[in-house]
């Protein structure tokens, strides 16, 4: 097809609509007709406009048909770039709709058209536009945004995400592609770095975007892939497109027919520049603090920072960079009680073992200041598990217990939307998180790191665990030590449930401990699944059983804490990328677990199969049995990974134990996303993030390959002392 | 410097479930003690802790059974007047509960059987009805009176009809009444031998869990068929994986195993005027093994949940002590040697697990024959736990005056109370009758229980070296009496010590099996031949019992001889 024919089977359908609606006439505006990535796109406005010049006639925004190819349907182009187009309609007659997956809409890469696979159904429409039924469409595919793979952040990473998983096909990534922006590693600034180039294979690696530049990369270049392209001498080259977790290859070739096609339009880019870190400007900042706070010689970025960020798939920002360099000056004075003059300084807290605190660099949950091996988890992953479980228990302590009615009631019909302030403000943790805390330190504690045969070590050190929790809550037990004991403000009562409470203070009393069961098994899972850190610890289930079992008996409860721990173990793995739980949480089912393979095939639809179905959390079973609050927090979190608010929202608004459902669901997105993929807004008010972030921290160093005893020379042991 | 002001903390039994009676206060005699808490000094200790003079212990604490459901909690309450009989009684109207569908006024007024849940319901009704008291009793007769179904007859709880018509009723949600069948005679899972085992598991107040019926059930038809082919002179047909199939090895004359269906260790076969309970002797048994077992692990550092459990030289020798006591006393002989000789002589066991008797490794392992010698006193030859007394040191032989004789006569006497055969006693009741001179091992013990809130480790730990016989059997004795009301806590806390962790748990293990019967202990499942040891535990039982196996017949008396004395003429025996 060329431009003439789609101008004349635009010109047919403008007849017909001049027909059916004949207040202003229109045709095509042929000398505005451009091939597009979706075919032949065709402007057309009011005749009373293009042939007399009637201003007050013009439609606007100006519209236009895309005639589509190879097929050659038309559709109405959305009025705006990056929007997805639409089949043409006649006004007052029956009409299909399209429904197209929002992930797909919402992607901007409408101009590329609207494979059928984005395509959930049609909806039914009479001649006067009401709804009056829904076709199916038997082809579609979840999209991998629904399916959880790590949300893309530009349009090169959208392309190859959604080529990679069949949401669109190879034409439409091409076409994508040389509309959009790359990155290459450059030796110094205008020089391409050889080493991203294999001469043998003619690959040259291209990335995606800056975050994904090798670790000790300094500088990048910036292009445009059809500048790239016009600079690329050897017409035998492959790009090999680097999105950080994936890579696919592109043949210059290809890129050339498509560029046949579909000749450049925007302006050239090419630009140059250092990775943010190695910025002149933070040379200035640094001596400019310096002299400020009195300092001889300034202190720099510490030098591990931007490589060890772009490791875990994170890039600093300026504005990060340069809260760094204000923080590593002013807290090299010797006094820490001097205050600096700016607010904006990258400080946080670590703690003694007498419970004080004092200042270090806040590092984003980006990159780790102490060098560690992370033999089978990431540090971010755990510090963003841990985090996220506070923030998803202080979002769902105000409506724990709550039925859902209830909640709509008080919240309104989405429910609640960010911290209520069940404690008195808004993120205060709950008792869960305190448990988390004092659980994890108990297998710091245990001398299961190096004997990982001494199970019964580290169910005493477990048990010694929930004796220093109930101390804080009044009860005193004489054997308090430590680090957590020390902190006084932990010290505060947030609720626990009463029965766990008593079964917990039974251990102190030395009463008989009631038989309990229930989701409050669950809390033991993270810390449990962190025992298994190193290669030659014992099973994460096995520590999970040994760790609940301290209060729990029955079985049902003491197989869902096994599993979930596995299923952490997979999700906090070290690798750039962590699977989401539908996928983990199939791949670790074991053959004798009925109960949790029902609740997972009910909880978590399998993309895999087809299935693409959201689960209501409020379905899943009663939402207070362990197996029922990971089955709600399953349902919360799958579809909606890359939406971290609305998958908490998702946790909390249930008629079940909110706090612990939003406290696993803010773990899962922790894990996946580390700090920083949290949202911000939770995450600044939360309590305790830098204690949280501390034992976190700590609990990865105790469990990776070289203990922290043995390397290390602050308090460790006086703040955790052994048993 | 400001006064500091503290705010007063009840510190409430963990035994009190505020959630089992809504809407009622916590009351009084199940708060131990108010914490003085700083309110706004929170880095500050408590202040000194109120005592609370009207405390009183809970039900658990004291012996009782742990309750089953929230009807056996609200006795549990009553018993020890945490809460008021008008109270228990409000609330009993409200408990779900389960009774006979029909019942039989022509006669007139009639005592109903009330049970909390459905293992609780005493015998095997053709249907039940589960209900709430207050609706139930709208449409019954008011001559009629009612009991709470504890267990058996010294247990159970009655409510008169006064009681059960007149008492108000609170206005909470109703439980519509529905009509049930018994899990063991559900069709298609309901048979004979599952009726019959059924009834005696009901009896005992341990009824069949759905699961376990419908595993009995099949289990009974695989062995009925069995025994059909044996009969028939045909090949036998047992499943590879007995256990799985639930069936458990029962062991004849030559050693060979005979399965049948495994009652979950839910009853013992008890016959008529026997001192013990076969039910507790067997648990005893199993539990003693269990115990070493456990202690092995332990050794290891390893926790039992989940891993084989493997017996070692401890019950090995247990079971050979059993062979040498039966033996000695066969039919017609009472008189005690001066030295019973326990050198594995040949029997169905010797059969089964070899010849070979590993020699024991210390003094204190002389402490395993205080079970078949106190086992040996079930009537026929002697009831009285003297005799026991004397049947150990004949089993120990002049050794037993190095230092384990005291030790010894202790825990047969402890474990003649514990095996009793109407009640179950608790560890410490024992220890409390025997307190005093004559024993003065056992008011440390009680003295310490006395300081539950104390470390259970340093307790045991500062009790001896750990392993001479007053040491072992200190902390044994300790770690059941002070937390036998929970078998997995008192035998972990067997094994969590620096002594002899398989000798201490598996007396711990022992006095546990005798409380609570193989059902009640954990880990069962996963214990190496457990057939083994109930078919010794059974063999025991009869040889001993007033009307046990020399009360039958002519050849169930050849074939008893043939499995303990393979080698001798019947005459001579």
């Amino acid at each position: 097809m060329d431009a003439a024919d789609a101008v004349a089977r635009v010109e047919a359908w403008l007849g017909e609509l001049n027909r059916a609606a004949p207040g202003n006439p229109v045709r095509v505006d042929p000398g505005a007709v451009v091939r597009n990535p979706e075919g032949w796109y065709v402007p057309y406005n009011s005749i009373a406009f293009l042939d007399d010049g009637q201003a007050g006639r013009q439609i606007f925004p100006p519209p236009a048909i895309i005639v589509r190819e190879p097929d050659g349907e038309l559709r109405f182009a959305h009025p705006y770039a990056g929007g997805v187009s639409s089949p043409v309609r006649l006004p007052g007659q029956p009409f299909e709709q399209e429904d197209v997956d929002p992930y797909y809409a919402e992607s901007g890469l409408g101009r590329l058209g609207v494979p059928r696979t984005v395509v959930l159904g049609w909806r039914r429409l009479d001649a006067a536009g009401n709804q009056i039924g829904y076709r199916l469409n038997p082809d579609y595919r979840p999209g991998p945004l629904q399916r959880g793979f790590p949300a893309p952040e530009n349009q090169v990473e959208t392309l190859v995400l959604f080529a990679q998983q069949g949401w669109i096909d190879r034409d439409m990534l091409l076409a994508g592609l040389v509309e959009s922006e790359v990155f290459l590693e450059a030796s110094a600034p205008h020089e391409l770095d050889l080493r991203q180039f294999d001469q043998t294979r003619r690959e040259l690696r291209v990335f995606a975007a800056s975050r994904h530049l090798p670790p000790d990369a300094r500088a990048s270049l910036r292009y445009d892939m059809a500048t790239l392209f016009e600079h690329t001498p050897d017409p035998d080259t492959t790009y090999l497109l680097n999105i950080g977790w994936t890579e696919v290859p592109v043949p210059r070739r290809e890129l050339a027919q498509t560029l046949a096609v579909l000749p450049r339009r925007a302006p050239r880019v090419h630009e140059t520049g250092m990775v943010e870190e190695l910025t002149p400007e933070l040379e200035e900042l640094a001596a400019r603090t310096a002299a400020e706070a009195g300092l001889p010689e300034p202190e720099r970025m510490p030098p591990q920072a931007g490589p060890d960020a772009r490791r875990r798939g994170y890039e600093l920002t300026f504005q990060e960079c340069c809260d760094t360099v204000r923080a590593v000056n002013w807290l090299k004075l010797p006094d820490p009680d001097v205050a600096p003059p700016s607010q904006q300084i990258a400080r946080t807290n670590r703690y003694r073992a007498d419970g004080s605190t004092y200042p270090v660099v806040d590092t984003f949950g980006k990159y780790q200041l102490e060098p560690i091996e992370e033999v089978r988890y990431g540090w971010h992953r755990v510090v963003g598990a841990y985090v996220g479980f506070a923030i998803g228990e202080a979002l769902g302590s105000a409506v724990d217990g709550l039925t859902l009615e209830r909640i709509h009631e008080e919240h309104g019909p989405g429910g609640l939307n960010g911290y209520g302030d069940p404690y008195g403000r808004p993120g205060r943790i709950g008792p869960l998180t305190q448990q988390l805390l004092f659980l994890t330190e108990g297998v710091i504690r245990s001398p299961y790191r190096g004997e990982p045969s001494e199970e019964l070590s580290l169910r005493r050190a477990v048990q010694h665990a929930w004796c220093r929790w109930v101390n804080t809550q009044g009860v005193p037990w004489p054997k308090a030590d430590g680090l957590l004991s020390a902190i006084f403000e932990l010290r505060a009562s947030r609720d626990p449930d009463p029965a766990e409470f008593a079964a917990a203070r039974a251990l102190v009393l030395g009463t008989p401990q009631p038989s309990i069961r229930g989701a409050g098994v669950l809390v033991a899972a993270l810390p449990a699944a962190l025992t298994l850190a190193g290669s030659e610890t014992g099973s994460a289930a096995r520590a999970a059983r040994l760790a609940a079992g301290v209060l729990y008996r029955d079985e049902t409860d003491l197989d869902a804490v096994a599993y979930l721990a596995t299923v952490f173990q997979g999700m906090l793995t070290k690798e750039t990328y962590s699977a989401p739980a539908w996928v983990i949480g199939r791949e670790v089912l074991g053959p004798e677990s009925d109960g949790i393979a029902a609740m997972v095939a009910e909880s978590m639809p399998d993309f895999r199969a087809g299935q693409a179905d959201y689960r209501d959390p409020e379905q899943i079973g009663d939402g207070r049995s362990a197996l029922s609050v990971l089955g709600r927090a399953f349902a919360a979190i799958t579809g909606f990974e890359n939406r971290p608010a609305i998958a908490l929202r998702r946790a909390v608004n249930h008629s079940g134990r909110s706090a612990l459902t939003g406290a696993l669901v803010g773990a899962f997105l922790g894990a996946r996303t580390g700090l920083p993929g949290l949202p911000a807004e939770l995450r600044r008010p939360l309590e305790f993030r830098a204690l949280i972030e501390n034992l976190a921290t700590d609990a990865v160093c105790q469990f990776d390959r070289t203990p922290p005893p043995l390397t290390r020379s602050d308090d460790w042991l006086l703040r955790y002392p052994r048993g | 410097m400001p006064d500091i002001v503290y705010g007063e903390l009840p510190v409430v039994d963990t035994e009190w479930d505020g959630q089992a009676l809504p809407g009622e206060p916590t009351p009084v005699r199940a708060i131990l003690r108010w914490e003085q808490v700083p309110v706004d000094a929170r880095w500050l200790p408590n202040g000194p802790a109120r005592p609370n003079p009207d405390y009183v212990d809970g039900y658990r604490w004291i012996g009782f059974p742990a309750p089953a459901n929230r009807l056996e909690l609200l006795v549990g309450y009553l018993r020890r007047q945490w809460i008021t009989r008008e109270t228990f009684l409000r609330h009993v109207l409200d408990c779900e509960v389960y009774l006979p569908a029909e019942i039989d006024s022509a006669r007139g007024p009639v005592t109903v059987p009330v049970a909390g849940s459905l293992d609780r319901v005493p015998r095997l009704y053709p249907k039940v009805v589960r209900t709430q008291l207050k609706v139930w009793r709208r449409t019954a007769d008011r001559r009629h009176s009612a009991v709470i179904e504890l267990g058996g007859k010294p247990f159970n709880w009655p409510i008169s009809s006064a009681e059960l018509f007149e008492t108000p009723e609170s206005d909470t949600p109703e439980v519509e009444p529905a009509e049930l069948v018994l899990p063991e005679l559900e069709p298609g899972v309901a048979c004979a031998d599952l009726n019959r085992a059924a009834e005696k598991a009901r009896a005992g107040g341990r009824g069949f869990s759905v699961a376990e019926a419908r595993v009995f059930g099949k289990a009974a038809r695989v062995w009925r068929d069995n025994l059909e082919r044996r009969r028939a002179g045909q090949p036998e047909s047992w499943p590879d994986d007995l256990r799985s199939a639930g069936l458990i090895e029962r062991y004849d004359a030559d050693g060979v195993a005979r399965p049948r269906p495994w009652n979950f260790g839910k009853f013992g076969e008890q016959v008529p005027n026997s001192v013990f309970s076969a039910f507790a002797l067997s648990g005893a048994y199993v539990g003693f093994a269990l115990g070493e077992a456990v202690g092995l692990l332990a050794e290891a550092g390893r926790h039992p949940d989940g891993v084989p459990l493997r017996w070692g030289v401890l019950t090995r020798h247990l079971l050979a002590q059993s062979v040498a006591v039966i033996r000695n006393f066969s039919d017609g002989v009472t008189a005690i040697p001066a030295t019973l000789p326990v050198e594995g002589e040949p029997s169905w066991l010797t059969a089964v697990l070899g010849a070979e008797l590993p020699p024991l490794s210390g003094i204190a392992d002389l402490l395993t024959t205080a079970l078949p010698a106190t086992a040996a006193a079930n009537g026929r030859v002697h009831q009285s736990p003297d005799f026991g007394v004397a049947v150990a040191r004949s089993l120990c032989g002049p050794v037993v005056d190095e230092g384990a004789g005291p030790s010894i006569d202790l825990l047969v006497r402890v474990l003649h109370k514990m095996l009793d055969h109407e009640f179950r006693w608790p560890a410490c009741i024992p220890l409390r009758d025997l307190a005093g001179e004559d024993f003065p091992l056992a008011q440390p013990i009680l003295d310490l229980r006395a300081d539950r809130g104390a470390d259970d480790e340093d307790q045991l730990d500062s009790l001896g070296d750990g392993h001479s016989p007053d040491s072992v059997l200190s902390r044994a004795l300790l770690a059941a009496a002070k937390r036998d009301y929970d078998p997995t806590t008192a035998l972990l806390a067997s094994v969590t010590h620096s002594g002899n962790r398989p000798l201490t748990a598996a007396i711990t293990g022992a006095l546990l099996g005798a409380r609570h019967g193989i059902a009640g202990l954990p880990w069962v499942t996963s214990l190496a031949h457990l057939g083994v040891l109930e078919t010794m535990a059974e063999d025991m039982y009869q040889n001993f019992a007033l009307h046990g196996i020399w009360r039958e017949s002519r050849s169930d008396r050849e074939n008893w001889r043939r499995r303990y004395w393979p080698d001798a003429d019947p005459v001579e025996v």
